[in-house]
């Protein structure tokens, strides 16, 4: 259950940890893409660290994302190597060609990385029994292969993003698709996993903030890297580790949401702003309302079947 | 066979190989339509949903010379949780509990074993290694010898129960304490099979 403390350290903090982290990486550097950059990285794992230290304390948590334990406790990590390469390329032309291998390569590792252990891949598996439902080798070549290149197709989406057009429209769309998502896993019965995506909703709140106070003209394309590893991670855990809860049409459509509000979807010159604003709109609303709604259809189905249970508060 | 059961046996077909549980130790495998897991706790304070793991196996071996030397191995389907009612049981499977599809399995396998005479017979203080969400802790779990004897089929089967509690905190699993509570009663009741072809006359 979501507590007042819960919202206090994985709401508002990462959302103020974004825009503090967002300002003085802009003071420092007077570069909008590391800017973003930072205050995404920042508001993210501090959200997630604060969520993990209660009851252990932070460097405990800390601790857990270099030794982790669960799937879930590789996102900090995750989240700094996205980072970590979105920062290479932005040294200069000749590392542009490094950061998109390591950007591939660190696709293809993700899906592997977070399922390693899982009764998906049985040959990492610590202990395997009963019905494992493990994948063939050419199942998971299949499973680990498309959702790598499906990831990198979204990175490559994000970064190809119009620049400069509609920062502020973008940045906006981007905390809205992220709230849907988090309203769609948690209505589908994962508040851990539901509340890892408000914390992202939460840093994109706060980088949106920043990044209209300081009239930045760029959108969150700048922080794809860290972007896509928290979302695209939240919703590798979600689709296989909460199956069948999150489908897999839900987890994919999510992924294609985040690429409408913020990444590339038609060549610029084709639209004007009005109608490229327009599109973004009504497309981000409809593949939400195609997962929020029918999430939220068979959460009210669930809870209705408890309150039609002739024995519920049965009186003789 | 299916792979905990042949796990169960090797270890304890090893046991017996290394001498580790004597010569005169009996082979039991756990009898899975006549064990039950069963686990309770608290919802809110105001009542206790129970809920039972439906799929197990193990074995067990015994020394009746010297039952320190006994050992027993169990490994249970975490997804074989029911609780009677499906969302509840899928969301326990799921990341805010059990996450099973990442530790598919709650095993326990013994490591040191201390009899003592109750007065419905011998108790087993079992030590052992109890894995649960992929975390693992040292517990003791009291093993109360409950009757042996030829079961309808012939083949001879002792039986156990066993009650205790732990705190599922201490296993990773902090979700939504304290409106569901921290600590889990459980019961464990089995018999084992004899797996020799000497029909012990108890």
């Amino acid at each position: 259950m979501i507590d007042p403390v819960g919202i206090l350290l994985g709401g508002v903090l990462p959302a103020v940890a974004a825009a503090a982290a967002m300002l003085c990486g802009w003071k420092s550097t007077r570069s909008a893409g590391i800017a973003w950059l930072i205050g995404l990285s920042a508001g993210y794992l501090a959200g997630h660290w604060a969520l993990d230290a209660r009851g252990v304390g932070l460097s405990a948590a800390v601790a857990k994302s270099f030794s982790p334990h669960e799937a879930r406790d590789w996102l900090p990590l995750v989240v700094i190597s996205a980072a970590a390469i979105d920062a290479i390329g932005l040294l200069g032309k000749k590392s542009v060609a490094i950061a998109w291998t390591l950007r591939v390569g660190w696709c293809l590792w993700l899906p592997w990385r977070l399922l390693t252990g899982s009764i998906y891949l049985p040959s990492t598996a610590e202990v395997v029994g009963f019905d494992t439902g493990a994948w063939s080798t050419l199942e998971a070549t299949a499973w680990l292969g498309g959702s790598g290149g499906l990831l990198a197709l979204v990175w490559l989406a994000l970064r190809h993003a119009p620049e400069q057009t509609l920062p502020r429209l973008r940045s906006s769309l981007a905390t809205f698709v992220a709230l849907g998502a988090t309203a769609t896993i948690a209505l589908s019965g994962s508040l851990t996993i539901g509340q890892l995506m408000g914390v992202l909703t939460a840093a994109l709140i706060g980088c949106g903030i920043a990044a209209g106070a300081l009239r930045l003209e760029s959108g969150p394309d700048s922080a794809a890297g860290p972007l896509l590893a928290a979302y695209g991670g939240v919703l590798v855990i979600g689709r296989f580790l909460f199956d069948p809860e999150l489908p897999l049409h839900f987890a994919g459509l999510l992924l294609l949401t985040l690429v409408v509000a913020v990444g590339w979807i038609a060549p610029p010159k084709l639209l004007s702003a009005r109608i490229h604003a327009l599109l973004r709109i009504v497309l981000c609303l409809t593949a939400l309302a195609l997962t929020v709604i029918p999430a939220a259809r068979d959460f009210a189905a669930a809870q209705a079947e408890i309150e039609s249970n002739p024995y519920l508060n049965y009186q003789p | 066979m299916n792979t905990p059961l042949r796990t169960a046996l090797v270890a304890v077909a090893g046991s017996l190989l290394l001498g580790q549980s004597g010569f005169g130790a009996e082979t039991y495998v756990i009898d899975d339509g006549h064990t039950s897991i069963i686990f309770g706790v608290s919802h809110m304070g105001y009542s206790y949903t129970y809920g039972r793991f439906n799929k197990m196996s193990g074995g067990y071996t015994l020394d009746r010379e010297d039952p320190t030397a006994s050992q027993i191995q169990l490994t249970i389907s975490a997804a074989s949780i029911d609780t009677n009612h499906q969302k509840r049981d899928d969301h326990l499977k799921g990341p805010d509990f059990f996450n099973v599809k990442q530790f598919p399995n709650i095993t326990f396998q013994s490591t040191a074993i201390v009899v003592e005479q109750a007065k419905k017979g011998p108790l087993y203080n079992v030590t052992g290694d109890l894995t649960i969400h992929g975390v693992t802790r040292r517990v003791t779990l009291p093993l109360q010898k409950l009757g042996e004897g030829n079961g309808p089929a012939g083949k001879f089967r002792t039986g156990f129960h066993c009650e205790t509690s732990l705190k599922r905190s201490e296993f990773g699993m902090t979700n939504m304490i304290p409106m569901i509570g921290d600590e889990v009663a459980i019961t464990v009741s089995f018999e084992g099979i004899l797996q020799t072809d000497t029909t012990v006359v108890p």
